[in-house]
């Protein structure tokens, strides 16, 4: 029953989607890999929406609160400030993705720098950092099907389905489908969150939401306030904050923002999205109550990502659990795919394209794109189930790397003097600083209490400037790119000074 | 220039109040309905920012529009 009800979930969304998106029309690479830039407010909504509240964000909001207490509640300040700075920010990568008709971030290093070989190099680090990212999302889908079915379905083999379906929906459509699938995902995930939230105190006996906090307050009376549960963890204030600043300056250089920046219809699409996107935001409250719920009814979970599908396992009818593995089964697949179509396009437009066969048109490059697509399923699906732990320190290092690309991302927008060669060498200085401190426990002298992350952004910065000066910069056109309005919208770019202009429509 | 900007300004709001109050938030033993304050106050920022950059996103549409009724002059031909 539970196993019929989450199946129709996931291949009725996502046959759904790919069946939707694919009517009447004859798909381009423009339309694959970003949406044809036609997504209007509430597709754009949904696709964003799809990116946030991924099976971590889910998984672990709740395994924060469970843990932690209070230091999990600067989950709810990411997304809101990743759009404060989003509404300055992704208005002119919109604009520039436009203009030059880009459709990768590496594409936007390759333009902005005028240079062909450092957007393949970042192509590279791009899609070694989306692996395991991807290989996190079908981690959490295990973790779901594991809580709610038990032993009854094989994991690994469920694993590989869900890579099957990723391929099903997005194979032939590409973002537009991953959009339409975002649309039943996150109304599913809220609708179950919500219940869940309101339900968990009649389902445990223990009253009603409030009284989850008052037996918290009783039980465990750190919990409310910093730094919480573990006071050795050293979740400080000071830790809270920098936490979130390391994670906004961080926000918008994933690769596949970039792209599902380029999908929107006008920069208003763009910036009315800042506006509404943080209220999802608030679904947070619910993943932490139950956090919470599973603290008090479900303690002494080996893992605390485990909380949210221990409690349900425990005390929710069959019939929930089913809507729970299906919603939680498409929150891994819905970004996973995102992830995909970003790294399956990375490697046919910078890598192929860009380093191979320079003179493929469109068409060859989307039917690379879909054969790439395939590659990054199997090779995400192999590391999901091979756990080798050599592999994914490595990958760990590449995501960490990833962040590293803050301060040229923000520098290229805003500074004419940054260079190819300041931005390569504050990435590795950087890469140096998030991964020898860890290494030699350098860590425990700077002070527990301070993101080691966000000492690395600034070393990072400091080079990035200091060589950026002592280097060639890149060719006027080039600069152009990142500092100059391309369409006109003279209030998306605060740094440039020109005269008001009308928006162009075409 | 900068004076068309400084409706920007607004976007400070939510960085104080999501980063930079968090210390003083956090001393504060109050807990309406049982429910940690510092939740309460990191939920509410979410409001925040929505209104904040709710408000220069109105503030810049009410700007364009003035522009694009005023501009006559040829400064906008060169775009195309």
């Amino acid at each position: 029953m539970r196993f019929l009800i989450s199946a129709i979930i996931v291949l009725g969304t996502t046959i759904g989607s790919a069946w939707m998106a694919s009517r009447g029309k004859k798909i381009n690479l423009q339309d694959w890999a970003v949406g044809g830039r036609q997504f209007g407010g509430v597709l754009y909504w949904f696709l964003s929406a799809g990116d946030i509240f991924t099976t971590f964000a889910f998984l672990g909001a709740s395994g924060w609160a469970y843990a932690y207490g209070a230091p999990g509640f600067y989950i709810f300040g990411n997304v809101a400030l990743g759009y404060t700075l989003g509404y300055w920010l992704l208005p002119r990568l919109w604009e520039i993705g436009k203009k030059h008709r880009l459709l990768t971030q590496a594409d936007f290093y390759n333009k902005r720098f005028g240079t062909p070989w450092l957007g393949s190099v970042l192509a590279v680090v791009g899609i070694v950092a989306l692996i395991p990212y991807i290989e996190l999302q079908f981690t959490g889908l295990g973790l779901i099907l594991k809580l709610t079915f038990g032993s009854a379905v094989s994991t690994d083999w469920m694993i590989v389905f869900a890579g099957f379906i990723v391929l099903v929906f997005t194979f032939l459509t590409g973002l537009k489908s991953v959009a339409l699938g975002s649309i039943v995902k996150d109304v599913l995930m809220v609708a179950i969150l919500a219940y869940m939230a309101v339900m968990v105190g009649v389902f445990t006996h223990d009253g009603s939401l409030i009284t989850i906090f008052h037996h918290m307050d009783q039980t465990h009376p750190s919990y409310s306030r910093l730094p919480g549960l573990v006071p050795a963890k050293h979740y400080t204030s000071l830790w809270f904050m920098s936490a979130l600043i390391v994670t906004n300056l961080g926000y918008w250089v994933w690769p596949q923002t970039f792209q599902y920046a380029f999908s929107a219809r006008s920069g208003d699409v763009v910036r009315r999205n800042a506006v509404f996107q943080p209220l999802y935001a608030l679904a947070y409250f619910f993943t932490f109550a139950i956090g919470f719920a599973a603290l008090l009814a479900v303690p002494g979970l080996s893992s605390s990502n485990d909380a949210l599908l221990a409690l349900a396992a425990k005390y929710f009818p069959g019939w929930f659990l089913g809507l729970l593995a299906g919603g939680g089964m498409l929150v891994a697949i819905v970004p996973g795919s995102l992830l995909m179509l970003t790294a399956a396009a990375l490697f046919a437009d910078n890598i192929y394209r860009g380093l191979l066969k320079p003179r493929a048109d469109d068409q060859e490059v989307l039917k690379v794109s879909r054969y790439a697509l395939i590659g990054v399923a199997a090779v995400s699906v192999g590391v999901a189930l091979s756990n080798d732990k050599t592999l994914v320190s490595i990958l760990l290092i590449a995501y960490s790397m990833v962040s590293q690309l803050a301060p040229s991302v923000l520098l290229s927008l805003l500074w004419r003097r940054i260079t190819k060669w300041g931005v390569l060498s504050g990435v590795v200085v950087g890469l140096l600083g998030v991964t020898v401190p860890t290494l030699i426990h350098i860590e425990t002298l700077i002070g527990k209490s301070i993101d080691t992350a966000l000492i690395a952004v600034a070393a990072n910065f400091v080079v990035t400037v200091v060589v950026s000066l002592f280097t060639q910069p890149p060719s006027e056109e080039a600069i152009r790119v990142g500092i100059e309005p391309a369409s006109g919208e003279m209030y998306a770019a605060p740094v440039v000074a020109a005269a008001p202009q009308p928006e162009l429509h075409q | 220039m900068f004076r068309a900007r400084r409706h920007w300004l607004l976007l400070v709001i939510p960085y104080l109040w999501i980063v930079f109050a968090v210390p003083l938030i956090n001393r504060i033993h109050y807990e309406p309905g049982g429910i940690p304050f510092l939740m309460l106050w990191m939920g509410a920022g979410v409001v925040v920012t929505s209104l904040s950059v709710g408000a220069v996103f109105s503030i810049d549409r009410r700007r364009k529009a003035q522009g694009n009724a005023g501009s006559t002059s040829g400064t906008e031909g060169g775009l195309n």
